[in-house]
């Protein structure tokens, strides 16, 4: 219900090629409007943040008449039939466990400049997880997930990998295990594909594992952020080699359920639209960014001044997607088909992932944590895995972390999108990039709009919405002259 | 606010800037869209079904002239069944045509209107409705031309049987010259009965001024009224099991005298079904009721159960809870008899199974072989069911203080009086094993009835201890229940042999036939079991088969005696000697070479006592020692390859069973 709630922090006007839309909160609703009703909207909210403004609700406050007519109008339109919110303000319980993360390695082969895990060893010593463990997560993930249902077990590091024996084995045991208990699993493993070996390969290919590889563009640019650590054993002293080499095991020895790149963004990349396409010609799936914000090397993580120029060059790759995708032409960039599907479904969230929720990270002794960036974080420990979850804990962090309840998220018309932000960043270093994320939204939703009106068929059935086989937007020599 | 401070607030005058269309999946989904969807509008609607799905379209045309409500279904005519709206057959009562007229029964016997291209919409031709039904009635009103007017003639007999009088005739060519709404003609003075209407006017235009469906003429629920009589003329037409199993096609008249009867027959009271009409479909569709009939006066198909025919308000027969239930010395003695009842039918079963050609697993091909294989197995299946019966017999037996037994009666059940007899599965014994197992709710007949009145007395007693009494009435309806399952059973073998003759399922040298006349009825019963000639492996294999048979029971005797939760586990185990004797007897039956199934001379039927873990430890190895002993003098007496490898695996069995048997027992007692 809009009430007399602030507009400002249920609606927002998005103005796109097929003309004026309103997006409302509250469900995520995206709503076609005649030009008049928007630019109405957009004076009252414009009105509410003025200094004379009532919009905060205050008790002495006199509501104007302007907003109290639209409000009318737009409550009358827009509120369910039965007044009910999609989402209000009570936390969520605990779910049962969908998703559990093993940092089997807490130890990496590289020494990237930017890694939040400082090499894998979250500011501790280096240290690898033991099958005990690695077992005791996976039953304890079995035994606190829905009877039935589907789990994830995902390997995570530093580099998992540096752990292989570990990772086979667990995969194997959570075979068993899950089917015995009759849950249906799969897997996920972050890498930085520089370990992979063929049995790696057969592994990924028969075990349902999808496969998300840390890579920053071209060569040169790669192996600045990111080179190998000095011991990091015999080969190519480039990562982009040995990560290069890696993908062709993959391709060569047996193909991950899917296989997608994690390209990481300094204040240093530059323009990304050429990074993305350079990634993706390396034959991923698909391909997406992540800003860094926390950083043991400060001058690599972003600051409020540089997201603008990160908003401009993250729409430059939007408009390049939303170009293909009119033209019926894949560009699978995550950041952007994500939003879209999210916007399409009307996706409403009070909350940014599933950590703490549905969600837990083991560190290599068996505690529990929020996230696999939050490892052995005490603000973030939720129980271990022998004596189980802490469900008090995890009930607490989910009444804490509720959006409505975050400042200034509660009067954000993005909140149910975003969620509030990365508890690691957010914990870290506060929310900086909330213009940015309500810049990135706006794009996505102005795209959407468009998209939805020239090709609905896309939302209908992404899969089969692209013609011809299954294949990267660019053309073979795009790759071989970028690489 | 006033319109001009909105304007300066900037807010949109006009209600068409206010226009909101949801765009994505919670946006559509939150939004209800007001009145019916257009799914539900006549005109995008699906026609090619008829009456239709959103309503029955010959609701429409009913009103086809204004003021008046034909009805059409009949075949003896279009009806006139009532004068409304009263706004619009305001001008026939003028004309004196009055709701007593109505009562009577008015047809429409012609009709002046254009219904076809090039018809001069001056003077349309009359169509005489002689000899033509309600419905092609409501076709010609159906054909009428929008926006052109209409004359009809009615009168008081069925329009099908009448040919319109020419005076009628004449005058409604004269009002149609005229213009004029009509004119009626009486008898007598003109205040007798009515002899025909003439009646003219535009024809109905059926939407009004809004361009909906006039809801001055239709009342609600008038479009859609009928809409369930594709379900009434699908269940008069779906026949011969076309229709779900509900619908019988032949029943039993209630008081059996006639066992073939049509259901839909129109004389209800009783009109067997004559030669004549049985080969022909159109005279048998005559003698049934007619769709009209079926839509309204359905409720004269009587209830059926079990194929026959009921009074209208059907009354289950009493229950057996009318006899004073019976003493629990009566239950022991009964379920002491029922028990060795269990055992003969079960050996029964078992022996007919092993007479049929076929084998365990289903035959990869062959149409009739698969069915003689269905049809053996669902045998085989009832003797393990009995076997179970024959277990849970005993159970209760203990339950109530009783003493077990491994008896076998020699004579079956209290109606039947029927002797134990092995013989091969004949359809005549298939027959008889239908029969007795068909389900009763009577004491006095079939095998569940001895149960049913079991189940009275527990229920009735109140001297038992309550876990005794609950635990004994489950397992008294679990056998009731299982046992009608055995009647659909044997009922499913008895379809899947029915096309085929007795020789294509039966083993040719299982047993032999005797002439002597059987206690299942017919001349001659194949398969009864022949003993081998003694001292041959034939007869060491016979005597191999008697002596697991004998095991098996005596093991059964100090499992039946232990009530505790290990002691199922016991019986389980010796229940798994049986698959041994299984193995032996398939492979006897696969030389011709039936099983004796013979007890043991000296065999008790009551086991010795057996109730303490040292006696029951004691009473296993003494079978055993006894079985070895007896395996090793039929092997000294016919050393061939067969009978050694037969004996060695039922050693084997033997073994395992027994010492998993003997740490059951020790496992309880601790």
């Amino acid at each position: 219900m809009i009430g007399d709630r602030p507009l400002g922090a249920e609606l927002r006007v998005v103005r796109s090629a097929a003309g004026a839309h309103l997006f409302a909160a509250d469900g995520s609703r995206l709503f076609d409007v005649p030009e008049p009703l928007a630019d109405a909207v957009e004076a009252a909210v414009a009105a509410e943040g003025a200094p004379d403004g009532s919009a905060d609700g205050g008790a002495d406050a006199v509501p104007r008449p302007d907003t109290d007519a639209l409000r009318r109008v737009v409550a009358a339109a827009l509120d369910t039939p039965t007044g009910r919110r999609f989402v209000d303000d009570r936390p969520i319980a605990p779910p049962p466990l969908a998703a559990i993360s093993l940092n089997v390695a807490q130890a990496c082969n590289m020494a990237c400049g930017y890694c939040y895990a400082d090499e894998g060893r979250f500011g501790g010593n280096a240290r690898l997880m033991g099958l005990d463990v690695a077992k005791a997560s996976i039953d304890r993930l079995i035994a606190e997930s829905e009877p039935g249902g589907r789990i994830t077990v995902g390997f995570m590091g530093g580099e998992p990998l540096v752990n292989r024996p570990l990772v086979h084995a667990a995969t194997a045991y959570a075979r068993e295990a899950a089917a015995k208990a009759g849950r249906r699993v799969r897997f996920s493993l972050t890498t930085n594909a520089t370990l992979i070996e063929p049995d790696d390969a057969r592994l990924f290919a028969e075990n349902d594992f999808a496969v998300s590889v840390s890579v920053d563009g071209p060569r040169a640019l790669n192996d600045r952020l990111r080179p190998m650590r000095s011991d990091a054993g015999p080969g190519p002293a480039s990562s982009y080699d040995r990560m290069v080499r890696g993908i062709e095991v993959l391709n060569r020895h047996g193909r991950p359920a899917h296989l997608s790149a994690r390209i990481t963004v300094t204040p240093r990349t530059g323009r990304l639209l050429p990074v993305l396409e350079h990634v993706l010609g390396l034959g991923f799936d698909d391909a997406g960014f992540a800003a860094v914000l926390v950083s043991p090397d400060p001058s690599l993580a972003f600051g409020p001044a540089e997201f603008d120029t990160f908003l401009g060059h993250m729409a430059e790759c939007g408009e390049a997607a939303k170009a293909a995708l009119m033209a019926g032409r894949r560009f699978p960039f995550t950041n952007f088909e994500t939003a879209l599907h999210e916007i399409h479904r009307g996706s409403h969230r009070p909350y940014p992932c599933g950590a703490g929720a549905g969600y837990l990270s083991a560190n290599a002794e068996g505690g529990l944590y929020a996230c696999h960036r939050l490892v052995d974080d005490p603000g973030y420990a939720f129980g271990d895995v022998h004596e189980g979850s802490d469900v008090a804990a995890r009930a607490d962090h989910l009444a804490a972390a509720h959006v409505d309840r975050q400042e200034p998220c509660r009067s954000c018309w993005a909140r149910y999108l975003c969620g509030g932000g990365c508890y690691h960043e957010v914990s870290r270093r506060g929310r900086l990039g909330c213009d940015y994320i309500r810049g990135w939204l706006a794009f996505c939703l102005s795209a959407y709009a468009e998209l939805s009106q020239a090709r609905p068929d896309y939302f209908v059935d992404p899969a089969r919405y692209f013609d011809g086989p299954r294949e990267s937007a660019l053309s073979a020599t795009t790759v071989a002259t970028a690489v | 606010m006033t319109d001009s401070e909105q304007r300066a607030l900037g807010i949109p005058e006009n209600p068409e800037d206010w226009k909101i269309f949801p765009r994505n999946l919670t946006a559509r989904a939150a939004y209800i869209v007001p009145g019916n969807p257009p799914t539900t509008r006549p005109e995008t609607g699906v026609d090619n079904s008829f009456p239709g799905l959103e309503f029955d379209v010959r609701n429409l045309a009913k009103f086809f002239f204004p003021g008046t409500y034909f009805e059409v279904y009949s075949d003896s005519g279009a009806r006139l069944r009532a004068l409304r709206p009263e706004s619009q057959a305001a001008r026939w009562r003028a004309l004196g045509l009055t709701d007593a007229d109505v009562e009577r029964g008015l047809y429409i016997w012609a009709m002046k209107g254009v219904t076809a291209p090039g018809q001069d919409p001056d003077d349309p031709p009359a169509i005489d409705f002689h000899d033509t039904t309600g419905l092609q009635v409501w076709a010609k009103a159906v054909a009428l031309y929008p926006d052109t007017r209409v004359g009809l003639v009615i009168g008081p007999a069925p329009g099908a049987a009448t040919t319109p009088p020419e005076d009628a005739m004449a005058c409604l060519d004269a009002v149609w010259k005229q213009g004029g709404d009509g004119e009626i003609a009486r008898d007598g003075d003109g205040d007798g009965a009515l002899r025909w209407a003439v009646l003219a006017g535009p024809r109905a235009r059926y939407l009004n001024e809004q361009g909906v469906i006039d809801p001055d003429v239709y009342q609600p629920g008038e479009l859609i009224q009928t809409l369930c009589t594709p379900w009434m003329y699908d269940f008069r037409d779906c026949q011969c099991f076309y229709w779900a199993s509900n619908k019988p096609d032949v029943v039993t008249s209630e008081d059996g005298k006639y066992e073939y009867l049509n259901f839909q027959r129109k004389n209800w009271l009783v009109e067997p079904q004559t030669t004549d009409v049985a080969g022909d479909y159109s005279a048998r569709r005559l003698r049934e009721i007619d769709y009209a009939e079926m839509m309204v006066d359905w409720q004269q198909l009587r209830p059926v159960s079990n194929g026959r025919e009921r009074g209208q308000d059907y009354v289950p027969p009493p229950g057996p809870t009318d006899v004073t239930p019976g003493t629990l010395d009566w239950v022991r003695t009964e379920l002491e008899y029922l028990a060795t009842v269990e055992h003969a039918l079960a050996v029964q079963y078992l022996y007919a199974y092993y007479s049929v050609a076929t084998t365990r697993d289903r035959p990869s091909d062959g149409f009739n072989a698969a069915r003689i294989w269905q049809a053996a197995t669902e045998v085989f299946h009832i003797a393990i069911s009995e076997m179970r019966h024959f277990r849970w017999a005993n159970e209760v037996l203990v339950l109530l203080g009783g003493e077990p037994t491994i008896g076998r009666a020699s004579m079956l059940g209290r109606r039947f009086r029927v002797p134990f007899s092995l013989q091969g599965l004949s359809s005549a014994q298939l027959q008889w094993f239908v029969d007795v197992e068909r389900p009763s709710r009577s004491t006095a007949e079939g095998l569940d009835g001895m149960y049913t009145g079991i189940l009275d007395a527990l229920r009735a007693d109140e001297t038992l201890d309550a876990d005794d009494r609950r635990r004994s009435v489950e397992i008294v309806k679990l056998i009731i229940d299982e046992g009608e399952s055995h009647y659909e059973r044997f009922s499913t073998a008895q379809r899947m042999l029915a096309g085929l003759s007795q020789g294509a399922w039966l083993r040719s040298d299982y047993g032999r036939t005797t002439a002597i006349r059987g206690v299942t009825g017919g001349d001659s019963v194949p398969g009864v079991p022949v003993a081998e000639r003694a001292g041959t492996d034939r007869a060491a294999m016979q005597a191999l088969a008697d002596e697991q048979y004998r095991t098996i029971l005596e093991l059964l005797g100090v499992a039946f005696q232990d009530t505790s939760a290990e002691g199922g586990e016991a019986l389980r185990q010796a229940i798994s000697l049986m698959w041994s004797l299984d193995d032996t007897v398939r492979r006897l039956a696969d030389r011709g070479i039936t099983p004796l199934f013979a007890l043991p001379e000296g065999l008790a039927t009551t086991p010795p006592p057996a109730r303490t873990q040292a006696d029951r430890a004691q009473a296993l190895a003494r079978i055993r020692a006894e079985a070895e002993e007896r395996l090793d003098a039929i092997e000294q007496a016919a050393p061939a390859p067969m009978v050694t490898t037969l004996a060695s695996a039922f050693r084997a069995d033997l073994e395992r069973v027994v010492r998993a048997m003997a740490q059951d027992a020790l496992s309880s007692s601790v």
